[in-house]
């Protein structure tokens, strides 16, 4: 509502009212603009100053020259990388990651949410919440160092169990066809408990004269959950499922760095590790910050069009 | 008290060695303020130095200098590097692990750092660095760098277990088909002698950028990718050698004489299947292998492994010699010519006998008492100060033949063993011909190849990829031009560098 | 009220799976537990099949906590979670409730200015120089300042303040309050569900700083634990000097885990106050609602 009738006035206003009329308002909430100006200090300063850093993508940039003395190559560095028999490869499984996750693991701390709501006994409830929001606190090297020590064939306790049992070994860490399952348990484990956190918070948000109504319309738990629990939260899933489309060319880095090897290199080589290995190790600074740039275009795009769609749906969207 | 008189005793001969040195601290005798010398260097000790660590102001106070040293972790050292160098503010004294990292190499030839050609004749000890050291680490004919130097022999190889292969009989292996047929027997000895879980090769010398360098070296008798064949260097990978060499390992992986997840191994973890007493063949350098056996006999008395010599493959016999340096330093040009031989006389210090030992050692008394068969050994305060090798013998090196046959614990047997070890490496061992060779389309796009190339090997070792699938990437990098380049570039800087 | 057999059964059902998603996120840490205490020998004996030591053994913590470095690396970690997280939260707020404001002008373009900056991407010299030239190089605030806020963040806070009615800040206004004075006595206060919430994730990310470290630090007494972990926990022997490998320290699969234990206690400790906390923010939040 105050969305539209503030579209409207500023629609209304005359075009030579509208400088006095952002004089005013500066002068009107100065307070508030006080309050915002740290945060926008901060984005002008670490987040606007370094962008000229995208310039060297059209550049072959020498530290030793700076950026005024570097030649400029035009897109010579793009051209090369999407030419690059290297590109098809890295975009699938870059895509492919994102989409398992989109698809497994996205939905999962919303289901947990939910369950967790469902949930009546508060000391059950809070043990299990502290147990699932745990794993989210160790970094990934350590997640890869518990992978190991779990998964491998070798040693690991998994196929030690399964080989007591009678059953083969499962090459859980060489298998082209497992690796993308692996990334996504991986992130399950870790985030999915933490995820929960947002939802909890907004289905706490909820009204419980909601609930009671639905409950004297008859409605069951399942059908309560359906109806008046995933409403509530629906706009906080739209914000991050945008916000999660803008980084479908995102996918962990430290995580597929660390759990690539050999065997599975050709299902687990993403945009990410191509640039490390390109950009970091070879000191290839304007190559890898082009296909950065690249990455970051796409992603521009996709949430542009996800807002959209989004607002097409009736939610609010990110801006 | 003792301390002090030690130090006191100690310091007195340093002044001397360090005025005979020919550096002549401008006035003699005169004590002029200490200059300040900052150093980027990595270490592989569990933690850094600190900046009050005894041998730090021990170094200060013997060679009148106050060191900034910035301690880097090998894991972070590559990024590390690329920021101090795209910053454009060098230490005094920087690190670069490998002479062909690009922007190194591209601000070298921009003149971003002496030229210390002329002077190094005036510093005793670093000119008793090997000739082929300096050679190798040359750009363009001059010396832009000092080599952190390193023995010629005793590099990393096979190491088997000698234990076991008495226990069954056999002798020491001298060909690939007698190490196959010993790692056959330890996996699947006759007679139960051995537990059932054994593993044959623990393939420890798997790195990023190939995944078989030993078995693969072995058939072609070449150092490395590049190997000298009549005056040229070729592509050992394209080589019918390497196909056997793959052909070999398959056979292994599928009689399970390599462990089924080699892929995922980190050297690491390969050595602790080596210490658990469960690896037939590991490989190391000739006195790391020791921490294998030290954790092998624990768990058996026996244990022993045995540093090979050398093997003979269809191509020769063949062990490997390492360039004799793992990483360089450069002096950037924006330090006045007074202070880069002050800083060049710290490092000479630190390669003679007594800074050497000062390096890795620290004090006599404190730090390490002299045992009877003459080991140094090291105390407890030693360890905890992280003086060692890894920390401040990253920074001050000696060239000493035989610094990998000893290793701390390792009795005197041992290290006569190895030290023969070393002395018949000497006669065999081949050189990597391209050290010091630079080529721009290796090393922008070398290390994609690389990864294609040992990413194809690990999947036919597997059955993961057929033979036919290695035959078809060799003939799509033959047909490739820009891989071909590669070949090309070295060649010709081969040429240059030998015609002059 | 009555329950009818299928909302039982439901209940029941929720409960079991529960109970499995727990279990399957605790046999890990469990394991980790265990194998930290396990005996370096016997770890490699049987090669890591252990659910339970034969003897409980803390060689590996006596290890690691005899460095000084482990105890001044969990108090750099501490430093920044404990003083950054508040001020991260102080600026995320306030530029996340001004922008929430609609008579806020300017509002749009600067959404979409920082929209922007959360995907574009410098890479990491920029970035670098910029600190450097700041004076922050050495320094811990080099790991707070650059990292304050963040546009992910600030979105996501903003659309709770969305949810406050503007009638409250009317009725204050009217009282002669002036805005910075709703923001911190009525704005606030209502949003502690979701302060307490953004204070956690801020908190972890300060927890888990490790690259900013890697280029900022120089001084490995100002290391993080991150940082120190990873020196631990990854390969050091492969990038590092191959050959010379005198006495270097390659720490067990056991002493590995129990840096990750050490590393994950610390948390262990707060984590029953934060989760109290954020429990009370979660009722206040219903309370609003």
């Amino acid at each position: 509502m105050q969305i539209m009738t503030a579209q409207k006035s500023s629609k209304l206003a005359a075009a030579s009212l509208k400088r006095r009329t952002a004089q005013s308002n500066l002068k009107r909430d100065k307070y508030l603009y006080l309050l915002a100006l740290p945060g926008i200090l901060f984005f002008l300063v670490f987040k606007y100053v370094p962008m000229w850093g995208v310039l060297i993508a059209f550049q072959d940039y020498s530290p030793y020259d700076g950026l005024l003395g570097s030649q400029w190559v035009g897109f010579t560095h793009f051209i090369a990388f999407f030419s690059s028999e290297q590109f098809p490869i890295l975009f699938r499984n870059t895509l492919m990651i994102s989409l398992y996750n989109l698809v497994f693991f996205f939905p999962m701390p919303i289901l947990l949410a939910l369950l967790l709501n469902e949930g009546r006994n508060v000391l059950f409830k809070k043990v299990i919440q502290s147990i699932v929001y745990l794993p989210h606190f160790l970094s990934w090297v350590i997640i890869a160092g518990i992978s190991y020590l779990l998964l491998s064939q070798t040693s690991g306790i998994v196929n030690q169990v399964l080989v007591s049992f009678g059953m083969h070994k499962i090459d859980f860490l060489t298998n082209s066809h497992l690796f993308w399952w692996l990334l996504t348990g991986q992130s399950m484990w870790k985030d999915a408990g933490w995820g929960t956190i947002i939802f909890l918070a907004s289905i706490a948000g909820v009204d419980p004269a909601l609930y009671e109504a639905a409950k004297m319309d008859g409605a069951g738990r399942m059908r309560q959950a359906w109806h008046v629990t995933l409403p509530a939260i629906r706009s906080v899933i739209v914000i991050l499922l945008i916000l999660r489309l803008g980084q479908v060319l995102e996918v962990g880095f430290e995580q597929i760095y660390l759990m690539m090897n050999g065997a599975v290199s050709q299902v687990a080589d993403v945009f990410d590790t191509y640039v490390y290995r390109n950009g970091i190790q070879n000191g290839q600074f304007s190559f890898s910050t082009a296909v950065g740039l690249f990455k970051s275009i796409v992603g521009l795009l996709l949430v542009i069009i996800a807002n959209r769609i989004a607002k097409q749906f009736g939610e609010e969207g990110v801006y | 008290m003792t301390k002090k008189l030690l130090s006191f005793a100690l310091l007195t001969p340093t002044i001397l060695a360090l005025t005979a040195c020919g550096s002549q601290p401008a006035s003699s005798g005169q004590q002029s303020a200490p200059t300040e010398i900052s150093i980027m260097t990595e270490f592989s000790t569990p933690d850094a130095p600190g900046p009050d660590n005894p041998v730090l102001k021990e170094f200060e106070k013997r060679t009148n200098t106050i060191l900034n040293i910035n301690w880097i972790s090998p894991n972070n050292f590559q990024d590390k590097l690329n920021a101090i160098l795209a910053s454009g503010q060098l230490p005094d004294l920087t690190k670069s692990n490998k002479l062909n990292n690009p922007q190194f190499q591209k601000m070298i030839q921009q003149g971003a750092f002496w030229d210390l050609t002329p002077f190094i004749k005036d510093y005793p000890n670093l000119a008793a660095y090997p000739q082929s050291v300096w050679d190798n680490t040359k750009i363009n004919g001059k010396n832009y760098v000092i080599p952190s130097v390193r023995p010629l022999d005793g590099a990393s190889y096979f190491a088997i277990r000698k234990d076991w292969l008495d226990a069954l009989h056999l002798p020491i292996p001298q060909t690939m088909d007698d190490l196959y047929n010993d790692l056959f027997a330890f996996t699947h000895n006759p007679d139960g002698s051995l537990k059932p879980d054994v593993i044959g090769y623990n393939m420890r010398d798997m790195t990023s950028a190939n995944a078989v360098p030993t078995v693969q070296d072995i058939y072609n008798a070449s150092n490395g990718k590049w190997k000298l064949q009549n005056g040229k260097l070729i592509d050992t990978d394209l080589q019918p050698a390497t196909r056997d060499a793959l052909l070999w390992l398959n056979k292994a992986y599928n009689n399970g004489l390599i462990p089924k997840d080699f892929a995922v191994f980190k050297p690491t973890q390969a050595e602790d299947l080596a210490k658990s007493n469960k690896v037939g063949m590991s490989q190391d350098t000739v006195e790391g292998i020791w921490r294998s056996t030290d954790g092998a006999s624990k768990i058996d008395p026996k244990a022993d492994f045995l540093p090979l010599v050398s093997l003979t493959g269809p191509n020769g016999v063949f062990a490997p010699r390492t360039p004799g340096y793992n990483a360089v330093y450069a002096i950037p040009k924006t330090v006045p010519l007074d202070k880069l031989k002050k800083i060049l006389s710290l490092m000479d210090y630190g390669a003679s006998d007594e800074g050497f030992t000062l390096a890795c050692f620290g004090l006599q008394g404190p730090d390490y008492t002299v045992g009877s068969d003459g080991f140094k050994i090291v105390t407890d305060q030693a360890v905890k100060d992280n003086i060692s090798q890894s920390s401040f013998g990253k920074i001050f090196e000696r060239y000493d033949k035989y610094l990998w046959a000893y290793h701390t614990g390792m009795p005197k047997t041992v290290f006569d063993r190895n030290k023969t070890i070393v002395d018949a490496r000497e006669k065999v061992s081949i050189p990597d011909p391209t050290d010091g060779l630079y080529s721009d389309t290796y090393t922008k796009q070398g290390s994609e190849y690389d990864k294609q190339i040992s990413d194809m090997k690990i999947q036919v070792i597997m059955g993961k990829a057929t033979m036919n699938d290695w035959d078809n990437l060799v003939k799509k990098l033959q047909a490739d031009p820009q891989y071909m380049k590669i070949a090309d570039e070295l060649n010709q800087a081969y040429q240059q560098r030998a015609g002059k | 009220m009555k329950e009818s057999i299928g909302d039982r059964s439901i209940a029941v059902a929720i409960v079991v799976i529960l109970i499995a998603i727990g279990l399957l996120t605790f046999f890990p840490l469990y394991y980790v537990f265990v194998v930290s205490f396990t005996d370096p020998t016997e770890y490699l004996q049987k090669q890591g099949f252990i659910l339970f030591p034969l003897k409980w053994s803390l060689a590996s913590y006596r290890y690691l906590l005899s460095t000084s470095t482990f105890l001044n690396a969990t108090s750099v970690s501490a430093f920044l979670a404990i003083v950054g997280t508040p001020l991260s939260l102080i600026i995320t707020s306030g530029l996340a409730y001004s922008l929430s404001r609609t008579r806020f002008w300017g509002r749009r373009v600067l959404l979409i200015l920082i929209l922007i900056t959360m995907l574009f991407n410098p890479g990491f010299i920029p970035p670098y120089l910029l600190v450097r030239d700041l004076g922050l190089i050495n320094n811990i605030w080099s790991l707070i300042i650059p990292v304050l806020t963040s546009g992910w963040y600030v979105i996501l806070m903003r659309s709770f303040f969305d949810s406050i009615p503007a009638e409250l800040e009317e009725a204050a206004m009217i009282d002669g309050c002036n805005d910075i004075g709703i923001f911190f006595r009525i704005m606030l206060p209502l949003s502690l569900p979701a302060l307490a919430a953004f204070g956690l994730f801020y908190a972890v990310a300060y927890w888990n700083t490790f690259f900013s470290a890697v280029l900022y630090i120089n001084n490995p007494q100002q290391w993080p634990l991150q940082l120190l972990l990873q020196n631990m926990l990854i390969d050091s022997s492969t990038s590092g000097d191959a050959g010379m490998t005198s006495d270097v320290q390659i720490p067990s699969q056991t002493l590995k885990m129990a840096a990750v234990v050490i590393a994950t206690v610390p948390i262990l400790c707060v984590y029953p106050f934060l989760q109290k906390h954020f429990a009370k923010g979660v009722m206040l939040g219903s309370v609003k609602g």
